[in-house]
């Protein structure tokens, strides 16, 4: 091979490895997040085990780990932390807001006991993640976010992940979307000093609806209100973590 | 005192001024970018930065001895620009405490911090160090600058917070630097008028710059910045005070609707609020209605509970804030009301800013609002009220566990028991928790104060009900009667709400509404006010003891081994266990002492070429020993005394400056005292000092509780000078040891004295953390035993026993 021929072979080379880098290291990054995907459900499973004394259940009831496990959750966080997307971890996702550790995501789901069929009403869409699982579960999500920015970007990512049966709106969720009621399920993830009573008479009879209690990165409690067939009312608090016996340990 | 070194007086106590008025403000903008957790890193950030200073005078003493003329001012140059530049810079730092345990970069940034803060106190403490050992066998008068001006410092600042935005605060602190770096320029360097007013120009620049360039940005994560992101919020007015920053937002668009602890049974829309936050938090709401009786919202939560057991024609509100329970009291047709709240910020922001009328006369009822809290009663013969409230305090995510509750004490409990009516109650609004614990802590507060009223059984004085977010605790003067327990009932099955304890409670009426999985609040009361209290105080998870004056730490529930368990289990919703702001505490203590280690005693270790090693070096044993026994024993008597302070003055920022001056004044003039005895007296009687030390700082705590009796219903300036007194003598004798050692050091072994400088910072930097965890688990009297115990040790070792090198 001539001097020239060598030249040009060696740039020819660099070039084909140039143009086919991004693609090769996409899949290799795919794969990756597949690998980290089943080992957050595995996790989380293993988790929910340990907490049966406070679900009480030793497993999800809902296909919600099966559904998590198809859901790119690397979507739902900015670029910086796509690498710890699967981790059981909170993570900020700008604007003060973070999606929530992906176990408590997968319990708060599984206490609103989603059915195809169901429609759901989420106050506070923020990366939408939490819609996204439910949206695999039911028949309609509605989701209101009261930051343009972070709405806006969630109605594009879920369209754009092809999540159709979610719609978001940007808005004050205190009043609930009317229009769309009655719901089967009500998820209040926006800071909440009461349980609006919009959203009260918004819930089905027979329907759940979710408050969990605590600050950006730490759920302290779940509150989960039951509205039972004859309209009254009734709520369950619940630690997400397993925590017993509280006495006898110290002597 | 040389008259020719006045200028060199005058700056040392200009610079020593500046770096304490530079600590107090780090306190305030700390609590206002963050949260009072991470404040509390900055006194041990101010001594790392002493500390330090050490090595840098150990390694080239000769050299900025000689240049000492121009090193001073470029001191006070360089203290004036960091101090308000890597201030800035560090509050600009997205530290978030929260997610310590998730985010390695967060103990970075914790460090970072930590180390960018620590620079402004070292160019301060190397310019006084190095004045310090100019003066030879006579260091009194620079030390009595240094403590002067340090006093005088951070009683300034108190004044600045008050009259101006923390930013502009922050510019002139940096200002008074440069200042300082102009008098020693003048004095050192020929009187040169020229040098001189080079630095004045700074200062003046420094001075002028633009507030907002400096003013500290809150956190993304505090509700305010999160607020203000809701489309329509704007702020409509601010008040800024020694004790904080409160903002008042309105939004017409999306108007605030905060109504905490409302049941969700027959729950109302709130009407327009304005919305309150205290230094970014804590937000509060205010009705901007003109009429009460549109608030029909405030009637539908467990704190209507005990006015619906009677009306009562008289009530005293504790901790008011925004004026949602004096509502409440003047819907329930209450004919006097007396309200108190400490912050003359929010007060002055709702009164003459928002124009709000809740805290006003209206119609029949007559409400009287006074500046003050529950521990400093106006007037001693404040009484005969049917309803004692606490307000439901604001929810905060930021609380530090060493924020004393002693409003809600025993000794709290029992002074306001004295002010009821003969059939009144005293009420406490609380925020429900789990797995549960302040609600069980505070219940076990209202058992010790009725047994130790005398009340055999206190089950029967006793209410605690509970709804889905809040829960109310009453306390009843006499025995409830069979009316008022059907008219809790009644209100349970209205409000929603669940029983957790009432006389003839039964299992049914528990565990209802609200449902848990296992009902710890109802196990908890059953236990706490049964026969046996303190066994099952033991062996809970969480602290229940009673909280009492000398151990005030409810927001401290956390026991170490359930921290622990709580970190383990942090993948699996176990960080609702753990507390930020412990974790910051014992992350603060481990990161001080490691930089402590890395930058005071490893440069000092190996330097063994200039100063011998430790090893096999009685002289500098003896030094070490001395040196860090009286720095912490300093520290433990001080921020014990911090903590009383809040008890005897009832203002957080003003009891921490107030002590830190006093300690400091009295100290200076101590160390006067000092050099005197040391001429009259020898051997320097230093272990007598000890003894005597030992002997007076034990008195404090007794001293402390004489005096609140004293005291309680004094001015605010009354109760300053009372706390000052009441320290003068300790402060007094605490400042002889230092100079005593340092003089001795420098007759036997003067190239030790830059190794004692920095060893007392190190002690100092860890002490100030040290004497916090100490506290809460062993309360202040403990803290203030060790304190006495540290001065007699220091004694022992007798520094002026060493050979002369």
């Amino acid at each position: 091979m001539s001097e020239t021929k060598r030249t040009r072979f060696v740039i020819l080379a660099f070039v084909v490895t140039l143009a086919v880098a991004p693609f090769v290291a996409s899949a290799e990054e795919r794969a990756q997040f597949d690998r980290d995907r089943i080992a957050m459900i595995d996790a989380i499973k293993a988790d929910v085990r340990a907490t049966r004394g406070y679900l009480g259940r030793d497993a999800l009831q809902t296909p919600v780990l099966e559904q998590m496990a198809r859901i790119p959750r690397h979507e739902f966080v900015p670029d910086d932390y796509r690498g710890a997307a699967y981790e059981n971890r909170p993570l900020p996702i700008g604007h003060g807001q973070t999606i929530s550790q992906p176990y408590i995501v997968a319990i708060m789901t599984d206490l609103l006991q989603p059915r195809q069929g169901h429609r759901v009403l989420e106050i506070g869409t923020g990366s939408g993640y939490q819609a996204a699982v439910l949206a695999t579960l039911v028949d309609r999500v509605f989701s209101v976010e009261i930051i343009e920015a972070l709405g806006e970007a969630a109605r594009k990512r879920l369209q754009r992940l092809e999540y159709a049966n979610v719609t978001v709106r940007v808005g004050d969720g205190y009043y609930g979307w009317p229009e769309e009621a009655p719901f089967d399920a009500i998820i209040v993830t926006a800071a909440a000093s009461h349980v609006p009573p919009p959203l009260i008479e918004q819930l089905k009879p027979g329907g759940r609806m979710m408050i969990p209690v605590g600050n950006r990165f730490t759920v302290q409690q779940l509150i989960l209100i039951e509205k039972n067939l004859d309209g009254s009312l009734t709520s369950r608090a619940m630690l997400p973590v397993r925590f017993v016996p509280l006495t006898g340990g110290q002597g | 005192m040389d008259r020719a070194e006045t200028p060199v007086y005058a700056a040392v106590g200009l610079l020593s001024a500046t770096a304490l008025g530079l600590e107090v403000l780090l306190l305030r903008l700390f609590s206002l970018a963050h949260w009072p957790f991470v404040a509390h890193m900055v006194i041990s950030i101010a001594l790392l930065g002493i500390g330090v200073s050490g090595v840098v005078i150990a390694f080239w003493r000769e050299w900025l001895l000689r240049n000492f003329a121009q090193v001073l001012p470029v001191c006070g140059l360089l203290l004036g620009v960091a101090g308000p530049v890597c201030t800035s810079l560090a509050l600009k730092l997205p530290l978030t405490p929260e997610a310590l345990v998730w985010d390695p970069l967060q103990p970075a940034l914790l460090g970072a911090s930590y180390l960018l803060l620590a620079i402004p106190f070292l160019f301060a403490a190397t310019a006084i160090g190095l004045a310090l050992i100019r003066s030879g066998d006579r260091p009194g008068p620079i030390y009595a600058a240094d403590l002067f001006g340090a006093g005088l410092g951070s009683v300034a600042i108190l004044a600045l917070l008050d009259s101006v935005p923390p930013g502009r605060a922050l510019a002139l602190v940096g200002a008074s630097g440069l200042v300082a770096g102009a008098i020693g320029w003048f004095g050192l360097n020929d009187r040169s008028r020229h040098g001189a007013s080079v630095f004045v120009v700074f200062a003046a620049v420094v001075a002028l710059a633009p507030e907002p360039l400096l003013r500290p940005n809150p956190s993304e994560y505090k509700p305010l910045t999160q607020y203000l992101r809701i489309p329509g919020a704007i702020v409509v007015a601010e008040r800024t005070g020694a004790e904080g920053v409160v903002t008042a937002v309105a939004n017409e668009s999306v108007p605030l609707r905060y109504a905490p602890g409302m049941s969700f049974v027959g729950g109302r829309e709130p009407p327009s609020q304005t919305a309150v936050f205290l230094d970014a938090d804590s937000l509060q709401a205010v009705d901007a209605v003109p009429d009460p009786a549109s608030l029909a919202y405030l009637d539908a939560s467990a704190a209507s509970l005990p006015y619906r057991l009677r009306p009562p024609e008289s009530v005293l509100v504790v901790s008011a804030g925004s004026g949602t329970e004096v509502n409440r009291a003047l819907r329930s047709g209450a004919r006097r009301i007396d309200a108190l709240e400490p912050s003359a910020e929010i007060l002055r922001l709702i009164r003459d800013d928002l124009r709000a009328p809740p805290l006003a006369d209206r119609g029949k009822s007559v409400v009287s609002v006074f500046v003050t809290d529950a521990r400093h009663l106006p007037n001693a013969n404040m009484g005969g009220y049917d309803l004692v409230v606490y307000a439901l305090p604001p929810q905060t995510s930021g609380q530090h566990p060493m924020t004393p509750a002693f409003e809600l004490t025993v000794e709290a409990l029992l002074m306001l028991g004295d002010r009821l009516s003969g059939s009144g109650i005293l009420a406490i609004n609380l925020w429900i928790d789990l797995p549960a614990r302040r609600a069980l802590r505070l219940l076990s507060t209202v058992a010790e104060t009725l047994r130790r009223r005398g009340i055999a059984d206190p089950a029967s004085h006793i209410a605690l009900l509970r709804g889905w977010q809040t829960a109310v605790i009453l306390m009843s003067k006499r025995p409830f009667s069979p009316e008022q327990i059907a008219r809790v009932r009644t209100s349970m099955q209205e409000l929603a709400l669940d029983g957790v304890h009432f006389p003839g409670i039964d299992a049914a009426e528990t565990n209802r509404y609200n449902r848990l999985s296992t009902d710890w609040f109802r196990e908890g009361a059953s236990a706490l006010l049964g026969p046996h209290p303190d066994r099952f105080i033991r062996s809970y998870k969480f602290h229940l003891e009673p909280i009492t004056d000398a151990r005030p730490y409810l927001y401290h529930d956390t026991r170490w081994s359930t921290l622990f368990e709580g970190l383990d289990l942090r993948e699996s919703g176990g960080l609702a266990l753990v507390p930020p702001g412990l974790l910051v505490l014992v992350a603060t203590l481990v990161q001080a002492s490691v930089l402590a280690a890395l930058l005071v005693l490893l440069p000092m270790a190996l330097t063994s070429g200039k100063t011998p090693a430790l090893a096999g070096d009685p002289p500098r044993i003896a030094t070490t020993i001395y040196f860090s026994a009286i720095g912490l024993g300093f520290m433990f008597f001080e921020i014990a005394a911090i903590q009383r302070a809040t008890l005897l003055i009832g203002r957080p920022t003003y009891s921490a400056a107030v002590v830190i001056a006093g300690f400091l004044l009295f100290a200076g003039m101590g160390a006067l005292a000092s050099r005197r005895l040391a001429q009259v007296s020898a051997p320097y009687p230093l272990t007598g000092i000890a003894v005597v030390i030992a002997v007076v700082g034990g008195l404090i705590p007794v001293g402390s509780q004489l005096a609140l009796g004293l005291i309680e219903s004094w001015p605010l300036w009354g109760r300053i000078m009372a706390t000052l007194a009441l320290n003068a003598p300790l402060a007094f004798l605490l400042g002889f040891p230092f100079p005593a050692g340092l003089a001795t050091l420098a007759v036997n072994a003067p190239e030790l004295r830059p190794w004692a400088w920095g060893v007392n910072g190190c002690a100092s930097v860890i002490g100030a953390i040290l004497a916090a965890i100490v506290a809460l688990q062993i309360g202040l009297d403990g803290v203030t035993l060790l304190a006495m115990v540290l001065y007699p040790v220091a004694a022992a070792v007798r520094l002026d026993r060493q050979p002369a090198r």
